[in-house]
């Protein structure tokens, strides 16, 4: 599964880190997550999509 | 990695070794009890006194698991099934060379071999990230 999250994220100027502190987990998880490595939760990713105002299948592909 | 989460796996590690010394400093007086002391209850509870920290090395990596993220969950069980896999291998291959005459061992290199495996890839994973 692909992702749009780097380009949402550097659309606001934020680290890895700053991510991971918004959602609440490690910074690793959004290294793995960004680069495909892990798909998140149900909870995460909606997670993910609330922060950044998106639907979930905006920010993730198949 | 998120300074939380990175305390969690240091604060784990940290107290592992402190737990796994004080394991294996029973574990030398359990062996030196099993000759140097006659039987009793005092010989008893010094060769069963290393049970206590071995079982604080699960103890605390249960809660250290519980006090991190998902995919670091998920990076702690696949390094907690890799060691089951490694000693499900070792077993199956050392049951039939002491079928042709190697020494038999003692379960206790169950425990050694698990965590082993396990705490490399964890301090893999903390040392690295990946």
């Amino acid at each position: 599964m692909t992702n749009s999250i780097p380009n949402l994220r550097a659309e606001r100027g934020w680290t890895q880190g700053d991510l991971a502190t918004h959602l609440r987990v490690s910074r690793q998880t959004v290294n793995a997550i960004e680069t495909g490595r892990y798909d998140p939760s149900l909870p995460l990713a909606f997670a993910i999509a609330k922060l950044f105002r998106r639907r979930i299948e905006e920010i993730f592909q198949p | 990695m998120q300074s939380d989460t990175r305390l969690v796996l240091v604060n784990w590690m940290r107290q592992f070794g402190a737990a796994m010394a004080v394991y294996l400093a029973a574990l030398a007086a359990a062996i030196w009890a099993l000759t140097a002391l006659h039987a009793g209850p005092l010989r008893t509870a010094v060769i069963l006194a290393p049970i206590l920290p071995g079982l604080a090395l699960i103890g605390l990596t249960v809660r250290a698991y519980g006090r991190c993220d998902e995919y670091i969950r998920l990076r702690i069980l696949q390094a907690a099934a890799l060691a089951a896999i490694a000693v499900a291998a070792l077993s199956l291959v050392y049951f039939y060379m002491e079928l042709v005459g190697f020494p038999h061992l003692s379960t206790a290199w169950i425990s050694n071999v698990v965590w082993a495996v396990f705490v490399a890839q964890m301090l893999r994973l903390i040392a690295t990230g990946k």
